[in-house]
């Protein structure tokens, strides 16, 4: 490894390894926060995470400044690059190597044993791949290994290569990834040092078991400030084209046993074809199809070098050399004359047989093309399994009842792809998807003051009450639970919740598993719980019958296969699930209430029954639509006069807006970085439109005079239309986010009024 | 000449070319010999033709059987009528199509005949219909899909095929007119 570290003028540092640039300190946060923050930013909880290569302090250092990080382990085989970390890099790393949190192993990465799902986060920064020993940091064998010591919910962030210049290596890249068994979260980030050095803009790839969305990286909230890196636009970088997404999905796979990803880097473009068998031979044509095999190796260096083989051939005479050969011939041997014929006799056979094997593979294929034709016309989704649809996961928004009530129910098209129902279902809570959440314990009671009494605002009626501890099963919406007795939970903070069924709605305080008070039952709750749990049901059925039809098949192999043995059990727990569900809409029961609670102008809703009014004041609404207000001191009712107001229900309503306001700035702070974002896209878009209208009216007003849109290559006067659309899109969508903003402002203004009046 | 006639009617031809040789040389009127070559190859060529045209009557059974089959998974269909289809009705009607077209074979060329033809059918529907109930759940362990594949596919097709062959033995050769 030829490992050279450069000190300019300015003060600045670079390193380059193997001839690569591995870093400039002028732009280097850009590359370390960009590999390393997402994947921290996305893994649940990290505390542990392991680096792979970065021996020079960079990527640990983004990994320390994130909250929680107990322990970090560096494995960097080259101890001259960790020497410099911690001696020329110290001012650049802050001395990382040395912080007591921080465990130094030199050795190969790739064969240092990793304990299995032992980090939250990996990051794997290696060199960029120069020779094929290089490229098995890459392989699908590595990549399976550090699934094994990936924690459940921990994410890989991954050093790639350009996918601006050596598209097919990061398609190639990301399909190993994939070929792991892992989700992955390709992205790009431009690096103005490494463009500098013609690298392109640069990929990374993030990966983890549980599914991983553009989605996620545009919520991604980073805890720590960034120095030159913008994560908010984090989620643009990901967005690739089609023609690249196909490529992820059809690429090579890089093993160990058949390493594709050093030649893919070698030869960027594919070669062409070399033309048909009857086509005169094209030497040039012949000479792209040789692959370079050696980063030292071009592509000119090997035409100049074929050229001279070209030459020394034309410059034999092939009739002269063929009468030669023939003159020779007659005076070989009888026996050696014989045994060419013998072989010719053979290859004649052989032929013939190949010829036969050949017929019949013909007619293997065209009964097969002939099955998947029949069975399309008679069945046409299961011949080419088409026509899925999912839900999504549109907030509940706190089981609010009007504007923002039931969200908005998605059909993403996502199938079970999480392992919640083959191994921990019952144990931990899970979602449609299969993927597991954290266990979560909430204390109620089905007494009095749940199910049975009324409860009026402030009541505690606790005779007969007996809290008892209750599991979610079954997570229908981030806000929306099915417990494992049948009721549902809506958390509205972490310690006050609402429990629905039996067609109340009951307000709780967790800590003791107390009813704080019976709600105002919203009917459009009821009604929302039930569409969204019908249509997850509808979802179970599919997944349900798609298992049973494959277990129809093969299910009297699970003693063979332990897929199979898996797919069984998932089956059950499914089944479990949707047995479970459905006694849950029973036991949901109908609000007796007729009709909503209006929300007037000024008035907010902070959840089911509970609005804030424009005077400060708290309104709960219990069954019959019957009003209490709550000013932070007393309650007070039409029926009853002013009453102390119980410390309980004043900690609880202050927690629900305190997680209000939270969210709130939360909202309007990615609104903003929205905003943003979508004023650097108009900009954009707009110069686009005036270059291809200028383009359009130097060329003659000719529609058809192709230019570049995105990664096509289209008529002018399309892609003229196609901007406009854009555009137009782009304007709606800043309205529609400034309107979020301004109401989401309102809210939060609202709720902080209140929390300031209270506390007075 | 008897014999020889008798010969071409069992649809042995090897015996009908073996009385040929006989007769041209044990003084025979050559025009008869020749008349009599000439019926050999005429029947033989019709035996021939009837022969390809059972082989691919049974296989269009046959796939057309399953391709039917194939419109509802095994449970949809109910676990015994699916076996009942899958491995009795269609490998013996297949199977003895395939069976009646060795004419004058030996009841392994006919069992092998109709194993082949129906096993391949049998087992070209199971991956078909594996494949398809696969793809409709996503699955992402392709490798162990695979070996799920072959495995269900040989058995189901090998019990196909040894119903197919058992029953290709047990109906006669076809005959022009059969």
């Amino acid at each position: 490894m030829n490992i050279h570290h450069f000190r300019r003028t300015d003060g600045a540092q670079t390193l380059y390894i193997d001839g690569n640039l591995q870093f400039d300190s002028s732009d280097e946060a850009v590359y370390h926060e960009s590999l390393t923050l997402p994947a921290l930013c996305l893994a649940s909880n990290p505390k542990s995470v392991l680096i792979c290569g970065g021996g020079d302090g960079l990527a640990l250092r983004e990994a320390l400044r994130f909250p929680g990080i107990e322990t970090a382990t560096l494995i960097d085989y080259s101890s001259e690059v960790l020497d410099l970390a911690r001696s020329e890099f110290k001012e650049l790393n802050g001395g990382v190597l040395d912080d007591p949190r921080v465990t130094v192993v030199v050795a190969d990465a790739l064969e240092y044993p990793l304990p299995k799902a032992s980090f939250d986060v990996i990051v794997c920064d290696f060199t960029f791949p120069t020779t094929k020993e290089g490229a098995l940091g890459f392989t699908v064998e590595w990549y399976e290994k550090l699934e094994d010591a990936l924690s459940e919910g921990g994410v890989l962030a991954i050093n790639g290569v350009s996918p601006q210049n050596t598209a097919s290596a990061f398609a190639c890249l990301v399909a190993t990834i994939r070929s792991a068994g892992l989700s992955t979260l390709p992205y790009r980030v431009c690096i103005p040092s490494f463009r500098d050095h013609g690298y392109g803009a640069w990929g990374f790839v993030l990966a983890s078991k549980r599914r991983l969305t553009i989605r996620q990286l545009r919520d991604i909230g980073c805890p720590v400030s960034t120095k030159q890196a913008d994560l908010s636009l984090l989620h643009r970088a990901a967005r690739f084209s089609a023609k690249a997404r196909l490529g992820f999905a059809t690429a090579p796979v890089n093993r160990t046993t058949k390493p594709v990803l050093q030649t893919l880097l070698l030869n960027p473009v594919a070669p062409t074809s070399p033309g048909s068998a009857d086509a005169p031979p094209d030497f040039p044509n012949l000479i792209r199809q040789v692959e370079i095999m050696h980063p030292y190796h071009s592509r000119s260096m090997i035409e100049t070098l074929a050229e001279h083989v070209v030459g020394s051939l034309k410059s034999i005479d092939l009739p002269k050399l063929v009468d030669e050969l023939s003159t020779r011939s007659k005076q070989l041997p009888k026996r050696i004359a014989e045994e060419l014929a013998s072989l010719r006799e053979y290859l004649s056979r052989t032929i013939l047989d190949l010829d036969l094997w050949g017929k019949w593979a013909a007619r293997l294929l065209a009964t097969l093309i002939l099955v998947m034709t029949i069975a399309n016309s008679i069945s046409p989704d299961p011949a080419f399994a088409k026509g899925h649809a999912g839900l999504g996961h549109a907030s509940f928004s706190r089981g609010l009842g009007h504007d923002s009530f039931g969200g908005g129910i998605l059909t993403p098209n996502a199938p079970i792809s999480g392992r919640g129902f083959t191994g921990t279902y019952g144990r931990d809570p899970v979602d449609i998807y299969g993927y597991q959440y954290s266990p979560r314990i909430y204390f109620y009671g089905h007494g009095s003051g749940v199910y049975g009494g009324s409860g009026g605002a402030g009541s505690n009626a606790s005779n007969l009450y007996q809290p008892q501890p209750h599991k979610p099963l079954f997570v229908l919406d981030d806000d929306l639970m099915a417990m494992e007795n049948g009721d549902f939970v809506i958390p509205l903070s972490e310690t006050v919740f609402l429990v629905v069924a039996n067609g109340q709605v009951n307000l709780m305080d967790s800590q003791g598993g107390k009813p704080l008070m019976t709600m105002f039952a919203e009917p459009k709750l009821f009604e929302n719980i039930r569409t969204e749990v019908s249509a997850q049901s509808g979802d179970l059925d599919r997944e349900i019958g798609t298992r049973r039809d494959w277990l129809s098949w093969v299910g009297w192999t699970r003693s063979l296969f332990g897929s199979v043995r898996s797919d069984t059990d998932e089956y059950r727990n499914l089944q479990d699930l949707q047995r479970r569900l459905a006694g849950s809409m029973k036991s949901l029961g109908y609000s007796s209430e007729s009709q909503s609670i209006p929300v007037p102008a000024g008035v907010a809703e902070l959840f089911v029954g509970c609005h804030v009014l424009p005077d400060n004041r708290i309104a709960l609404y219990s069954p019959g639509g019957h009003a209490a207000f709550l000013d932070g001191k007393t309650i007070s009712s039409p029926s009853q006069p002013d009453r102390p107001l119980p410390a309980s229900l004043k900690t609880a309503i202050l927690s629900v807006l305190k997680k209000m306001i939270a969210e709130c700035q939360k909202d309007i702070a990615s609104d903003k970085a929205e905003t943003l974002s979508l004023a650097t896209d108009l900009a954009a878009t707009e110069s686009d439109l005036s270059q291809y209208q200028s383009i359009y009216s130097q060329n003659g007003y000719d529609p058809t005079y192709e230019v570049d849109y995105g990664t096509d290559s289209i008529g002018v006067s399309n892609a003229i239309q196609k901007t406009q659309q854009d555009l137009d899109s782009i304007v709606l969508d800043q309205r529609v986010n400034e309107a979020d903003i301004q109401k989401k402002q309102a809210d939060l203004e609202r709720f902080q009024a209140v929390i300031l009046s209270w506390s007075q | 000449m008897v014999a020889a006639c008798k010969a071409i009617e069992d649809g042995d031809f090897a015996q009908a070319r073996h009385h040929l040789n006989n007769l041209s040389v044990d003084g025979t009127h050559p025009g008869d010999v020749e008349q009599l070559r000439r019926l050999i190859l005429q029947k033989e060529a019709e035996a021939t033709k009837l022969s390809v045209n059972r082989i691919g009557l049974a296989f269009a059974v046959a796939i057309l059987g399953y391709a039917v089959l194939s419109y509802k998974s095994p449970d949809a269909w109910g676990q015994i009528v699916w076996g009942l289809l899958a491995f009795l009705v269609l490998p013996i009607l297949a199977g003895g199509l395939a069976g009646t077209s060795v004419a004058n074979g030996t009841k392994p060329a006919k069992f092998w005949r109709a194993f082949g033809i129906t096993s391949i059918s049998a087992a070209l529907y199971t991956l078909v219909g594996l494949s398809i109930a696969r793809a409709r759940m996503h699955s992402s362990d392709k490798s162990m899909d695979f070996a799920i594949y072959l495995v269900v596919a040989v058995i189901y097709g090998v019990t196909a095929g040894l119903i197919g062959g058992v029953a290709g033995t047990s109906l006669p050769a076809a005959r022009k007119g059969s």
